[in-house]
């Protein structure tokens, strides 16, 4: 019944997206590296965090749209279209209606295990930061492994236990990269590792929708 | 006849038929989804398909909307709130039955 949740990264796109990601991060962690020392952008913490903003949507913005188009053009006319319940048909909208969600529509439960999930892995990363604050470089590697095993496990819920050769080699992938970024410290993972993460990530993505295409051959228009 | 008998006796015979058990089921998580989502995910010919759809729109538990995108037909559906009622019921029903 949860079927259409195997759909979401059926073409590769969430991979290619979070290679994105780490590229504007790399790319912000390179230009406040390059920037002069008494800049606004460093100095003041409003400007910076506007900085950070405008590189990180200019990166990701046209990846948004790369996801879509790809989705529009390659994914649903191969695979089909479908689309879950937004959070606020799920949550928002009932409530403020004051009344119950439709008969159905999976509601709070798994809306709640979901924000439990996300509250467990920001604790981790925040107890992270933490350590990497108070005990400076000691922690950079632990940091790096929990970022690789978190990487991990998001993979493995990706990959949905299919067992095909491409998940396969997206796990070997991904895997090699974990290792690689567990046995580095954080800084060269955040600046010049993340190039090789970025590329890893694109990698996985395209391997993905390539095997998508191949074994999704396009359908003549669907009539009913 | 006892409860449990009688719960089989109830269930809703439009959703009971296992080609359009699958198809409420599939659509019952969803917001929307295409005919062609259906068709790989049930693995029915577009015919059988088809005509299990028609007898859901018919008993309104389906929405069917038809609409182009550019010049490629495409069927877009979903269930209704009756729909979702029923198959609600339809869980109930079993699950007392059994």
């Amino acid at each position: 019944m949860e079927r259409h949740k195997l759909y979401d990264n059926i073409d590769g796109t969430g991979e290619m997206f979070m290679g994105l990601m780490l590229l504007g991060f790399a790319l912000l962690g390179y230009l406040q590296a390059i920037l002069p020392e008494h800049s606004i952008w460093r100095t003041n913490m409003f400007a910076s965090l506007l900085f950070m903003y405008a590189v990180l949507i200019l990166v990701l913005g046209p990846g948004y749209l790369l996801r879509r188009v790809i989705k529009k053009h390659i994914t649903w006319p191969r695979t089909g279209y479908v689309a879950g319940h937004s959070l606020w048909r799920l949550m928002l909208a009932p409530r403020l209606a004051g009344r119950e969600a439709a008969p159905g529509v999976p509601t709070r439960k798994g809306l709640w295990y979901t924000m439990l999930a996300l509250g467990f892995v920001a604790a981790i990363v925040a107890a992270g930061l933490a350590c990497l604050v108070a005990f400076e470089r000691r922690h950079f590697g632990a940091m790096t492994g929990l970022a690789g095993v978190g990487a991990d496990i998001w993979v493995l819920y990706l990959a949905h236990g299919k067992g095909t050769p491409v998940e396969m080699a997206v796990i070997a992938l991904h895997g090699a990269g974990a290792s690689r970024n567990w046995s580095h410290r954080f800084r060269q993972f955040y600046r010049g590792g993340a190039v090789g993460d970025v590329l890893r990530w694109r990698c996985v993505g395209h391997l993905r929708l390539g095997y998508s295409v191949f074994i999704h051959p396009a359908h003549l228009p669907a009539r009913c | 006849m006892n409860e449990q008998l009688r719960a089989i006796s109830e269930l809703d015979r439009v959703i009971h038929e296992p080609g359009r058990l699958m198809i409420v089921a599939l659509l019952w998580p969803v917001k929307e989804c295409d005919f062609l989502y259906l068709l790989n995910a049930t693995e029915m010919n577009k015919g059988n398909l088809s005509s299990h759809l028609a007898r859901l729109e018919e008993a309104g538990y389906v929405e069917i909307e038809k609409t182009y995108r550019g010049k490629v037909p495409r069927t877009l559906l979903r269930l209704t709130r009756k729909g979702r009622t029923a198959f609600d019921q339809y869980r109930k029903g079993l699950k007392a039955a059994f």
